[in-house]
């Protein structure tokens, strides 16, 4: 009983704890500052989304970690299935389709994206090992079955959609045979495995996809973030990483040219140049910029931030939050703000460099990075360093889902860190 | 441990060096960059609200208020706010689906349409989202009919609309309105149009209580009423070249004087120009905490903000004491009978001026009113010339006023004694050459009293020829001719006085026959009547010559006493007082008869002023003065003024200088075309000493003078 006791003190995370209590606390007063005008209740909600959190975290933290594991792919399942249903079902608001009326409230399965890659990333990766690192053909896997499949589909589709052009499909699905010969030799020399159908590649690319076309590619380049830690973590040969490189460019400079929308492109521009329209595209940047610096060393006081009070900033108790912080409490508060995500973040990877098995070591990876790439782009957009994009800042930022996700991923650090085997 | 050691090193790194980025960033922008930001942070919230100041008043000497300020309403629009036809299609073309080339197509169709016709079938989650915009947004002219969109071209917002309803609720004609807004939108060029522009000023009571009513309903997007002071000139024309007048400020002189305000008004002519860094104050302004919206806070708020000293109270401008009296003012512009000419009194031995004025006058009331183009372009066209302060800008040949000077210099320089005679025969001859004395068969043996007392031309022809044309240019100019007085109003002419180099210069030669015409005050020399007044002062006063001056005290507006202006000497004559004082006598004879003026005693048409001048026991002396302005040969006979068109006939002078013992007014009457001195001028003069001696003489400051 003692032993079993004093093994319990020893797996539990106090740092972890204090760290997320300590920012949440700085949250909650932040926020009671930053609404106060508009909304003087709004700390109050954040503090029941504080405890619905911690019953969530409660949750998962004291599951074993083999049940996460088993949860994975069933998670992960549902939540791409819930962000196909946001494309056709979801409501439009702000410039997107993001959110799923489900009655009582309104879901954002992005949100819920950003677990799934972690729980489904580490499962992947702890499955489907390659010796001395992925490769490229590793990650995308182009003779897997499924990929002919797919394209036997949309050749029946584009059979029936455009019947002129019916031989183009013909051609398509006799290549698409071929192509299947291929993976039948492949499973015959491998045998059958799960990655036989999906690749690494997808379960990372996926997601990403499906909210970017939501659009809101700020949230689809987070979730790409997150899993591409992970991967990289796991580690990926020399040549394989110069080729995404490069690929990743190529479509990017692609992606600029054709797909992005003009509000996007607006942002980027606005990054680059924020004074040049101060009161169109480039306010927000401004605003921010001018709260944050007017703060100065010891800052404006609690209630006392006038960029804050007066509405001047926007957004100024969910994405902004930060510059409300960093004019009312000056560069000591914004400093130790930061370090307290610093040191979140490095526990968490301490965590992570400690867990029992590969599994249990990517999951605690992908909850740093979780937090970690919020944090960044987050204090990046707002001190003027990144496009202002819709991202909030972890435990800060007003709003439930926002919380509930990084409750969730420090939830997961912590359940690694309860359950690995300590000698 | 699953993973090596050398890994976790290496991922810890990346948090650790994005953590010294943002550190980095934020000591500079909260560091280094700290008071910039904090100065831009200041500068949204606070909003420095000009307080207008109210400008001094100018009061005559007595303490009556010229002018003075009176509040008015202005209208303001602000371009940006207007109900603007292609704005609201904008604003509606999400609902409607369009992209931006189709938003200025359905506004031409908006625009071109006569009658209500249909814009848009929508669907169903846009029809919804339209009814809810519709419901929430006042949007006239816009209709929902099941899912279709009709569109009433009358009702929807646009510019036209809202100046047409506008010209309605002011009551003003179309052309008008038109003008103003014309020259409001003209203002508001570029981001002008986000700042409310002046459209319509001084508002009648009636337009400006509909118009609050219906901009209280918000109604009127864009336009607003503000509150302003505005001059009056309180007795109207009555001086008004001396008063001068006001108008506002051009772009150009903003950029030169920065402490004024675009809208503002600055002095333009007379007093209101000259002291223009007295009469203006200055501005106040009171700081506001507004936020991001623009909408003000509490007062307590804002104090507690921004601390007590938010309020900077505008600073009044200071008044002005003139030395104009407005009895004698009103007497003067009362008397004067002529279409054009001007008076002038000085107050005796000071050079303080008691009365300015030039005729034909115009009311700068008018002119600082909103709708002065018609009144600008009549003064400006009448051949009168009203613009001119007739004054102090316009010179005329002196005439027999001159033959004073001419005695004067006489003395001055030894070619006249006090107790020389002349002989008058009634012709002046210089070689082959004669001139006539207006008396065609003499005046016999003369003194220079009596030659001064019935203007005999021979004396001075004669005296004139002595001297010559340096001697007598040099006494003259002693006196105050062919130079600018300096009296504080704008664009004083200086007149003329020749000398021989003046000749040269003119007429390439010189031959003595100019200065026996000069002698009389003919010919060349010309003389503004200020500064014919001024010259007499200084003859009747013992010698002394003074600066003419308009403002006798300059008052803040708790009338604590900042300046007083004391009499400003010129010049002493030379000459001892004994031989001034035959001049005097001699002018002092002209009123007797006998004198070129005696018919003033008893004229007809003027029977109350004859009686005074008869019966008062005021002994009142003067010169008589004809300035020729046709050449008429002298051998004509002389003709009455009424046988000569008007611009043809001679002008009129008239000094006069009461009382003739010891002068303390002295009057200068010009009346343009005229015709004689003696005729249309001294009742002018003779009016004005009157009221000196009925209403203002032994009165407040003159009270000692009994």
């Amino acid at each position: 009983m003692r032993s079993k006791n004093s093994s319990f003190r020893v797996r539990f995370p106090m740092g972890l704890v204090f760290y997320a209590s300590l920012l949440s606390l700085v949250g909650v007063i932040n926020i009671a500052s930053a609404a106060r005008a508009t909304q003087p209740n709004l700390f109050m909600y954040q503090m029941l989304w504080l405890l619905i959190a911690a019953g969530v975290a409660a949750v998962v933290t004291f599951v074993q970690t083999r049940t996460l594991g088993l949860l994975a792919y069933p998670f992960y399942a549902g939540v791409m299935t819930l962000l196909g249903a946001v494309l056709i079902f979801g409501v439009v608001a702000k410039g997107g389709q993001r959110w799923l009326d489900i009655g009582f409230m309104r879901l954002q399965p992005s949100e819920l994206a950003k677990i799934a890659v972690v729980l489904a990333t580490a499962k992947f990766c702890t499955d489907y090992e390659v010796y001395g690192g992925y490769r490229l053909r590793d990650l995308i896997r182009p003779f897997n079955f499924s990929r002919p499949l797919v394209v036997i589909a949309a050749c029946l589709w584009a059979f029936k959609k455009f019947p002129a052009y019916h031989w183009f499909a013909v051609l398509g699905i006799v290549m698409a045979l071929v192509w299947m010969a291929f993976s039948f030799q492949q499973i015959r020399r491998e045998g059958f495995h799960f990655y036989q159908i999906i690749a690494l590649g997808d379960v990372i690319l996926v997601p990403f996809l499906l909210i970017a076309v939501e659009p809101d590619l700020a949230t689809g380049m987070i979730v790409l973030a997150i899993s591409g830690t992970m991967v990289l973590f796991c580690g990926m040969r020399t040549l394989s990483l110069l080729i995404a490189g490069v690929f990743v460019v190529g479509v990017a400079l692609v992606g600029w040219n054709f797909f992005l929308k003009d509000y996007q492109k607006h942002r980027v521009h606005t990054f680059l140049d924020p004074d040049a329209d101060i009161r169109g595209k480039g306010y927000q940047a401004m605003q921010s910029m001018i709260a944050i610096g007017s703060g100065q060393v010891l800052g404006k006081g609690f209630g006392e931030g006038t960029q804050t009070q007066l509405s001047f900033l926007p957004e100024n108790h969910t994405d902004f939050v930060f510059s409300v912080l960093a004019e009312e409490w000056g560069f000591v508060g914004a400093f130790l703000v930061l370090a307290l995500f610093l040191g979140l973040v490095l526990s968490m990877v301490q965590i992570a460099s400690k867990a029992q098995d590969r599994f249990a070591s990517l999951l605690a990876v992908g909850a740093a990075s979780v937090v970690f790439w919020h944090m960044m782009v987050n204090v990046g957009m707002v001190i003027g360093l990144l496009p202002v994009a819709g991202v909030p800042l972890p435990f800060v930022s007003y709003g439930g889902a926002s919380m509930l996700v990084q409750v969730a991923a420090l939830a997961i650090c912590m359940n690694v860190s309860l359950w690995r085997k300590v000698r | 441990m699953y993973f090596s050691e050398k890994r976790f090193v290496f991922l810890s790194f990346i948090p650790i060096v994005i953590f010294i980025v943002l550190i980095f960033r934020l000591f500079y922008l909260q560091i280094i960059r700290g008071d910039y930001y904090l100065g831009r942070s200041e500068s949204n919230f606070i909003q420095e609200r000009p307080i207008s100041h109210s400008r001094g008043l100018i009061l005559d000497q007595t303490g009556v208020a010229l002018v003075d300020n009176r509040p008015s309403h202005d209208l303001y629009v602000t371009f940006s706010l207007l109900p603007d036809t292609y704005l609201t299609v904008r604003k509606m073309a999400p609902l409607l689906g369009y992209k931006k080339s189709e938003i200025a197509q359905a506004v031409s169709q908006i625009k071109a349409a006569q009658k209500e016709f249909v814009l848009a079938k929508l669907s169903g989650s846009n029809c919804r989202q339209m009814e809810t915009w519709l419901s929430s947004e006042h949007t006239p002219g816009v209709s929902l009919q099941g899912c279709v969109v009709h569109v009433d071209p009358a009702l929807f917002p646009s510019r036209e609309s809202a100046l047409q309803e506008l010209t309605t609720l002011l009551d003003l004609p179309v052309d008008e309105m038109q003008i103003y807004w014309e020259s409001a939108k003209k203002k508001a060029e570029g981001l002008g149009q986000y700042k409310p522009v002046l459209l319509v000023s001084d508002l009648d009571f009636d337009s400006y209580a509909r118009l609050e009513a219906t901009i209280s309903l918000g109604a009127l997007p864009g336009l607003a009423l503000f509150d302003s002071i505005r001059r009056r000139y309180v007795q109207g024309p009555l001086a008004a070249h001396a008063l001068g007048y006001l108008n506002e400020i051009s772009a150009a002189e903003l950029l030169k004087k920065p402490e004024y305000r675009p809208g503002q008004r600055i002095g333009r002519r007379g007093i209101e120009l000259m002291y223009e860094p007295v009469l203006r104050g200055e501005d106040g302004f009171e700081r506001t905490v507004v936020d991001a919206k623009g909408r003000r806070f509490s007062e307590a708020i804002e104090t507690d903000w921004l601390g007590e000293d938010r309020i900077e109270p505008s600073v009044p401008g200071n008044n002005l004491t003139l030395s104009i009296d407005l009895e004698l003012q009103k007497a003067a512009e009362k008397a004067f009978a002529g279409k054009a000419g001007s008076v002038v009194a000085l107050e005796a031995g000071t050079g303080f001026v008691l009365a300015m004025a030039s005729f034909p006058a115009y009311d700068p009331n008018q002119i600082i009113s909103r709708n002065n183009r018609k009144i600008f372009e009549g003064l400006t066209k009448d051949p009168l010339k009203p613009w001119l302060n007739k004054a102090i800008q316009e010179h005329y040949a002196p005439g027999s006023t001159f033959k004073a000077i001419t005695a004067v210099a006489g003395f001055e320089h030894g070619a006249l004694k006090s107790t020389d005679h002349r002989y008058c025969n009634g012709l002046f001859h210089l070689g082959r050459a004669s001139w006539r004395c207006f008396k065609r068969d003499g005046h016999g043996n003369i003194d220079v009293v009596e030659a001064l007392k019935t203007s005999c031309d021979v004396f001075f022809y004669n005296l004139g020829y002595d001297l010559g044309p340096d001697r007598l240019a040099e006494t003259a100019r002693l006196l105050g001719f062919g130079r600018k007085t300096g009296v504080e109003l704008d664009m004083e002419i200086p007149g003329i006085m020749p000398d021989k180099a003046y000749y040269h210069k003119r007429l390439g030669y010189y031959s003595p026959g100019l200065v026996v015409n000069s002698a009389i005050g003919q010919g060349d020399v010309t003389v503004t009547p200020l500064q014919l007044a001024v010259a007499y002062d200084a003859m009747v006063n013992g010698g002394t010559l003074y600066k003419p001056q308009l403002v006798r005290e300059v008052r803040d507006v708790d009338n604590k006493l900042l300046e007083k202006k004391h009499p400003v000497v010129v010049a002493h004559l030379q000459e001892s007082t004994g031989n001034l004082a035959l001049v005097k006598e001699g002018l002092s004879h002209v009123m007797e008869p006998g004198g070129t003026a005696a018919s003033l005693l008893w004229r007809y048409d003027l029977p109350e002023l004859s009686k005074w001048l008869r019966e008062s026991g005021v002994r009142m002396g003067g010169k008589t003065g004809t300035a020729q302005v046709v050449r008429l040969s002298k051998l004509i006979k002389h003709l009455e003024p009424g046988q000569v068109a008007y611009s043809e006939r001679d002008h009129a002078w008239f000094v006069g200088f009461a009382p003739a013992e010891k002068p303390e007014i002295i009057v200068v009457a010009m009346t343009e075309h005229g015709g004689f001195g003696g005729t249309a001028s001294a009742p002018v003069v003779a009016e004005v000493v009157k009221t000196w001696y009925e209403k203002v003489r032994g009165k407040g400051r003159y009270a000692q003078q009994k």
